[in-house]
């Protein structure tokens, strides 16, 4: 405890230039979690890789935290590293003081008193944190023995409780394998085990990354107030800003393994003033003014390029002289502060009121959905997935994925396709690639001379496909180069020196460097492999586009860049593009038109500006009001909007029943 | 599950039925069995009533038909050679044979899985290193060769171990280890790959972070979920370890089936030979089978599979 007092004590000394500090060091109580110098780095094949260096944080009890920024930015090794928890080989050092205990000094058993029952964590990815051999019910039994002691009906009563905090009122979730669970419902599961031991303090990394836009704003609703009635400390990692004002009070923006800013959250966005936060900010796509999200240039530097000095420095519009020969103060600050020579004076942000300002401030885009003959049209397309089997013993496992889809997409035209996992977006993807027969209905293409491309063209594949894990696209053994090349050598095009030609072409297209093209994969960032993808998609030069989510697994400055690029390739090379996503403010720069999707049909087509303004179908204006982004403090679960169907359908009838 | 086993039986029989008509044809075309039996220079005319007499003068698919009635009738021939009823032959050395075999397995699994496990957790240090050596050592030694390295040290040089026969319980020290010692190197290797492919996923650092202790995570979480492959490599062990038995049992003389069915190969006595096709067959379905159920039980995931929705795949 002494060298806790201490380090409290001698705060005041540490303060240095350029440091801003926004609140005062009278604290009655002393912060329940205290985070000092801490460091982490790792044992790596190419020697130690430092993830995180200095990080200094104080979080009260039942204040509200975000850890923003990119991946690598180290927010996920801090929460990791808080309860000991990271794998590899690694060094710590720094300490973490958690109720006046350091937990970087107490042994594993000690630990694991905390872990579950003072400090709960939840992750990213739910259905794959619950072990898929065993039940629900027998992850509860297991940690409520552990955490509370309490066993048989005593402890099934207090699982069917937690559940029912986290609005799984159905008792027969526990009795259900984690493949049985649909994402939200297994977060919520994840939810609810970690609150059994009622922690003080819980950590939830990236919970709603995996999840679509419904699911995600029912996810941050029940976090707000699980923490609110339990007067819980939340840790929230994200790397979506806008999620991050609507649970918490607090944000620490990481970058490159350092913290930048620690900033109060409570009016928007306006006391941020690190350059890096606000151009994070601006790089997010929303639903009103400037359409085009603006990205941040470059990339963040790797572990091996980053100094003492400002690192967000090269890609800083504001940064001059001082910035690349003197380091800004220390990051000894455990409240608010700027870690920046010349943070920013603004107030950007402060005025966020979306819903309000949607009907007023949009006006229409130019360019009018084109005239000419589509590209593709789909008329009447329906889907049935299975059918009847072999074997006459075996269930029918028909499964109608889409019905009576109507769609065309024309020159030059990009048509958003909007709605939720397992709405039959991708299908209609997979329909128009030809890698899907429609079960009825049928699919014209009406394509132009295909002019730019290599000449010898026997063949013409006028419709290419980007994914959106770029990494898993591509192949790990082949470099880029040759993965850009290969549609071109399978089909015979062009001389080994034509094809190197359209390769360098290709990267210049997408602002890769040519050095590209001998890297491996695994040496890019996910945003350079998702250009890579792009790349090899038009090598064939194809007339239309199949986007799916493109930009869902990237970090949003790199979303930006990525949404940007995709405008002017549409522009510059009369490209039709089928943007297939569950964001609607992500599609909102690209789309001519939007598309609304949902159970395999569509309930609403228009203009993107019309849809947003003034959306006719009650779920297009659900799906708009998910995505506004205004501050859902005040308002509560009860707002929730409703459950996925067959949630619905069992409460609905539950009500009737007992009605 | 009605429909699962039925389905499974059905296909058992057919196996067994072209196991046992691919033993039956494959001896008797490979060489006369009467001459095989009696010598080359026996008289024709023994040979005319050996053939006679065992019904070998019959045409072949005749002879077949024949076998198959008494099968039907729980018959199951003669020993030419001792001209005892198979089934009384063979049931003589069946339990010695399981008994080896048992030992054998038990002994692989109580070593075999522990060092796995314990090489998977500290994985890249000492331990690990020391396991996998051993287990690369273990399984390509071939067992004739470890038999009779054991008997050399343990029988001839230090006069400690009988150098054969099942009379006594140390007796069955040697063939047991000399049995068990491939099969704690497939094990060990086999537990360790499938225990680090486990270590790595997400859920078990849930479980930590939900407060549980690393011994019950590895036991409750872990374990069960490598448990699968260990499993398969298990089934497809126990073909194996008949084989290694014949072997092992020439080696020390063990009373065993494996010696019977060596010797009766080279006697050509054909019913004895039969009948213990049908034996291995049948032990092999049946631990095919054992493994499949296992597997459900193991994993949830299994059955369900044909009726999963595809709604979830769209993602």
């Amino acid at each position: 405890m002494s060298a806790y007092e201490q380090a409290m004590g001698s705060r005041s000394d540490r303060d240095g230039p350029g440091c801003i500090r926004l609140r005062s060091d009278a604290q009655p109580e002393p912060p329940l979690l205290c985070i000092e110098d801490y460091s982490v780095s790792f044992d790596t094949p190419a020697g130690r890789t430092v993830a995180i260096e200095d990080i200094n944080l104080e979080i009260d009890r039942g204040q509200t935290y975000a850890f923003v920024g990119e991946s690598g930015s180290g927010k996920t090794v801090t929460c990791l590293g808080l309860v000991r928890l990271l794998n590899g080989k690694h060094a710590t050092s720094g300490s973490i003081w958690f109720d006046g205990v350091n937990l970087c000094d107490i042994p594993v058993r000690a630990l694991d008193e905390i872990r579950g029952r003072r400090i709960g964590v939840i992750f990213q990815d739910a259905v794959g944190s619950l072990d898929p051999i065993r039940t629900v019910g027998s992850h509860f039994a297991a940690t409520i023995r552990r955490n509370t002691g309490r066993r048989g009906p005593d402890a099934s009563r207090h699982a069917v409780e937690l559940l029912a905090e986290v609005g799984l009122d159905d008792g027969a979730v526990l009795a259900k394998y984690p493949h049985e669970l649909s994402g939200g419902m297994a977060q919520r599961v994840a939810i609810a085990l970690a609150l059994v031991g009622d922690p003080e303090l819980i950590i939830a990394d990236e919970p709603t990354t995996a999840l679509d836009a419904a699911n995600k704003v029912r996810i941050l609703n029940l976090l707000r107030r699980l923490c609110t009635q339990r007067n819980a400390a939340l840790i929230f990692v994200t790397h979506d800003l806008l999620a991050a004002a609507k649970l918490c009070d607090h944000v620490a923006v990481f970058y490159a393994g350092r913290i930048v800013e620690v900033a109060q959250l409570d009016v928007g966005f306006s006391k941020l003033r690190h350059p890096y936060s606000i151009a994070l900010l601006r790089s997010v796509p929303r639903l009103v003014g400037d359409p085009a999200p603006r990205p941040i240039p470059g990339e963040m530097p790797s572990f091996a390029d980053r100094d003492a000095l400002c690192r967000f420095r090269d890609r800083c519009e504001y940064s001059v002289e001082r910035c690349r020969t003197v380091a800004p103060g220390p990051d000894r600050f455990r409240r608010m502060h700027v870690q920046c020579h010349f943070p920013v004076n603004t107030t950007f942000g402060t005025a966020v009121p979306e819903t309000a300002d949607l009907s007023r401030s949009v006006k229409f885009p130019a360019t009018a959905p084109s005239s000419n003959a589509p590209v593709v049209e789909l008329r009447n397309v329906g889907k049935i997935f299975g059918g009847k089997r072999l074997n006459p013993f075996a269930a029918d496992n028909r499964h109608v994925a889409l019905t009576g889809i109507d769609l065309a997409i024309g020159r030059g035209e990009c048509v958003a396709l909007i709605g939720e996992s397992g709405s039959g977006k991708s299908t209609i993807g997979r329909i128009i690639l030809g890698l899907d027969q429609p079960t009825t209905g049928t699919v014209k293409y009406n394509f132009a001379a295909n002019d730019g491309g290599p000449r010898k063209t026997t063949r013409q594949y006028p419709v290419q496909i980007i994914f959106q894990d770029a990494r898993s696209a591509l192949d790990p053994r082949l470099n880029i180069g040759q993965q850009i090349e290969e549609p071109l050598r399978v089909n015979h095009l062009g001389t080994a020196h034509m094809r190197r030609k359209r390769v360098a072409e290709m990267l210049d297209l997408v602002h890769l460097s040519p050095s590209f093209a001998t890297a491996l994969p695994h040496e890019l960032s996910g945003g350079q492999l998702q250009r890579v993808e792009i790349a090899r998609a038009l090598v064939m030069n194809p007339s239309l586009l199949v986007c799916d989510e493109p930009t869902s697994a990237l970090d949003v400055s790199i979303q930006a860049q990525i949404i940007n690029l995709l405008m002017h390739l549409k522009q510059s090379l009369e490209l039709s593009l089928l943007f297939i996503t569950h964001d609607i403010a992500a599609a909102r720069p690209l789309a001519d038109r939007i598309a609304v999707l949902r159970q395999g049909a569509l309930v609403e087509i228009g203009e993107t500006e019309r849809i947003l303004r003034q959306a006719r179908h009650p779920y297009t204006q659900e799906l708009i009001t998910l995505t506004a982004y205004e501050n859902l403090a005040a308002s509560g679960d009860h707002q929730m909007p409703p459950e996925p169907r067959q949630a619905v359908s069992r409460r609905q009838q539950y009500q009737d029943i007992s009605a | 599950m009605t429909m699962f086993i039925l389905s499974k039986l059905s296909r058992a029989v057919l196996t067994i039925l072209l196991a046992l008509a691919f033993a039956f044809f494959l001896m008797r075309i490979a060489g006369d069995p009467a001459l095989a039996f009696l010598g080359v220079d026996a008289t024709p005319e023994a040979v005319a009533i050996f053939r006679e007499k065992f019904g070998l003068d019959q045409p072949l698919p005749v002879q077949f038909l024949y076998y198959m009635a008494n099968l039907a009738h729980g018959d199951f021939g003669v020993s030419l050679r001792e001209g005892r009823p198979v089934i009384v032959v063979v049931s003589e050395v069946v339990p010695k044979t399981l008994q080896l075999m048992g030992l054998g397995f038990g002994l692989a699994m109580l070593i075999g899985l522990p060092a796995g496990i314990l090489a998977a957790v500290y994985r890249g240090q000492f331990i690990d290193r020391l396991v996998m050596v051993g287990s690369v050592i273990g399984f390509s030694l071939p067992n004739f060769l470890l038999g009779l390295m054991l008997l050399l040290i343990f029988t001839l040089w230090l006069r400690l171990l009988p150098s054969g026969g099942a009379d006594t319980a140390v007796s069955f020290i040697m063939p047991t280890v000399t049995l068990a010692t491939a099969f704690i190197g497939v094990v060990s290797r086999y537990t360790r790959s499938s225990m680090i492919g486990v270590l790595n996923r997400p859920f078990l650092r849930a479980a930590r972070a939900r407060g549980l202790p690393a011994s019950t995570v590895l036991w409750r979480h872990a374990l069960p979920n490598a448990a699968i492959p260990i499993v398969t490599v298990t089934g497809l062990m126990f073909g194996g370890l008949l084989g290694g038995a014949s072997v092992i049992e020439t080696v020390f003389a063990w009373p065993g089936m494996g010696r019977l069915l060596v010797t009766s190969v080279l006697s050509s006595d054909l019913p004895v030979i039969q009948f213990i096709v049908i034996l291995l067959v049948i032990t092999m379905i049946f631990t095919n089978f054992a493994v499949d159920v296992l597997y459900r039980i193991l994993d949830p995931r299994i059955g369900h599979r044909g009726s999963m929705p595809v709604a979830g795949s769209a993602r």
